[in-house]
């Protein structure tokens, strides 16, 4: 053999090149809104902690106050406020974006595609964060993620506990600034799900909603399809197995609403 | 260039380039077009000020390393938490090129994750041992021992290069 290895890996990764310019093009859209999507996160964190910051200089001066009736103005000119912001750095309603204003998610109802609901959307690996509800009892176009509270099969709605869902370097990410004795070598299991969402909403599913749950029991993770009726039927406690009489319903969704409605709900495994 | 430009920009210059060098990672080419949409993804997560497209390939090729390596950690800690699973996430290489390489790429498919970060950050990047160390983040020893290893199951195609039999044998001595 006369090639070298370094030949040998750079042929091979041309042929991979010249491989995937046969195929699709890299999905520039779907790359560009997730890392918009995690700029705001990111964005979120520092406001967080620079909150903490804050929250933190504002104790201090208020402690040095205590002790010494004339605090020096430069630290706090009125130690008696008690500071208010939290300091929780999460990413709520009611953040704002501290660095430069980040756009407003680019997708509208007709362009925002809904992902395959028989597919698991997360398989422990990938990095990846829900959408963050931004405004009013209503909850604009977004693939969120919630805690399912209750179902109304009569009014075909129902009730939620919106959270955020951090996966990957993400999580890795979140824990690290906010919870760091937790992270050792990661995140456990590789997500975190952050409820800071306070309100629970109730959200009207759209006639041809789709619902999906995760079971065991199969090889590998199953999606399973259901009818509004049979999965409102379901017992909402239990083991979640592919076997018919001891299914119960999943607790955590993707929450895919479009126009106002749940389009899709996909129920989401966790170890 | 705003930031979402210079992403179509990568993506369309030199994005067979990066999935190349993915490849050379997964040996898988989905897997490959994955790692570098991440690699993307995390690169454009954070503002940066320059806007040098070599030097966003740089920062790509980083990203795309270290997610390779992270999938990995989480995907044994996954396994570990979820054996139910095991199956279904465990990825294999139906994909894999039809090439008259595919002895580098089967030779490749045998190394563990850093041996073979090691091999391409060694051969591919023409990396120094210390340089890799410093990528990875692990000691100069840890660096050819990797190496060590990914040579005995690449046998005859590491020894061809010049010198490195000799860089990596002592240590492979020394340490087992």
């Amino acid at each position: 053999m006369n090639e070298t290895l370094q030949d040998r890996l750079r042929t091979l990764a041309t042929t991979a090149g010249q491989a995937h310019s046969r195929r699709d093009p890299l999905p520039v859209d779907h790359i560009v809104g997730r890392a918009r999507r995690s700029r705001r996160i990111h964005d979120t964190v520092l406001l967080a902690a620079s909150g903490a910051a804050v929250v933190a200089v504002a104790l201090t001066g208020a402690t040095l106050a205590q002790r010494d009736p004339t605090p020096p103005p430069a630290v706090s000119p009125t130690p008696v406020e008690t500071p208010t912001p939290t300091p929780t750095p999460t990413p709520t309603e009611a953040v704002t974006p501290p660095v430069e204003p980040t756009p407003p998610p680019a997708s509208t109802p007709s362009t925002l595609p809904l992902k395959d609901p028989l597919a698991s959307r997360w398989m422990g690996d990938a990095s990846l964060s829900s959408d963050v509800p931004e405004s009013g009892d209503t909850l604009e176009d977004g693939d969120y993620f919630a805690d399912l509270l209750s179902v109304d099969p009569k009014a075909r709605t129902v009730e939620v506990d919106i959270t955020i869902l951090l996966t990957g370097a993400l999580a890795d990410a979140w824990v690290r600034e906010n919870d760091p004795e937790d992270f050792a070598d990661g995140v456990e299991n590789g997500y975190r799900i952050i409820n800071d969402v306070e309100r629970p909403r109730t959200l009207p599913l759209a006639d041809d909603a789709r619902i999906t749950m995760w079971c065991t029991g199969a090889p590998g993770i199953q999606q399973q399809e259901w009818t509004f009726e049979d999965w409102a039927a379901l017992p909402d406690t239990g083991d979640t197995t592919c076997a018919p009489d001891d299914a119960t319903r999943n607790r955590y969704y993707w929450v895919d609403v479009r126009d106002g409605e749940v389009a899709q709900l996909v129920g989401q495994f966790f170890p | 260039m705003a930031w979402e430009e210079q992403v179509g920009s990568l993506a369309r210059e030199r994005g067979p380039a990066l999935v190349g060098y993915a490849y050379l990672l997964t040996g898988n080419l989905p897997a490959a077009e994955d790692l570098v949409q991440e690699g993307l993804i995390r690169t454009f997560s954070r503002r940066r000020s320059t806007a040098d497209v070599e030097w966003l390939e740089a920062y790509v090729r980083r990203a795309i390393l270290n997610a390779y390596l992270d999938t990995y950690r989480r995907r044994r800690l996954w396994t570990r938490t979820a054996p139910k699973l095991a199956a279904a996430t465990t990825s294999d290489a139906p994909d894999t090129l039809a090439t008259d390489k595919a002895d580098v790429d089967a030779a490749l498919a045998h190394l563990g994750p850093r041996e073979r970060a090691c091999v391409v950050l060694r051969y591919f990047d023409d990396l120094t041992t210390r340089e890799v160390a410093d990528t990875l983040k692990i000691s100069e020893g840890a660096v050819k021992r990797y190496l060590s290893d990914a040579r005995a199951h690449l046998g005859q195609l590491l020894t061809e290069q010049d010198g490195d039999a000799a860089d990596v044998l002592p240590t492979a001595r020394r340490t087992r």
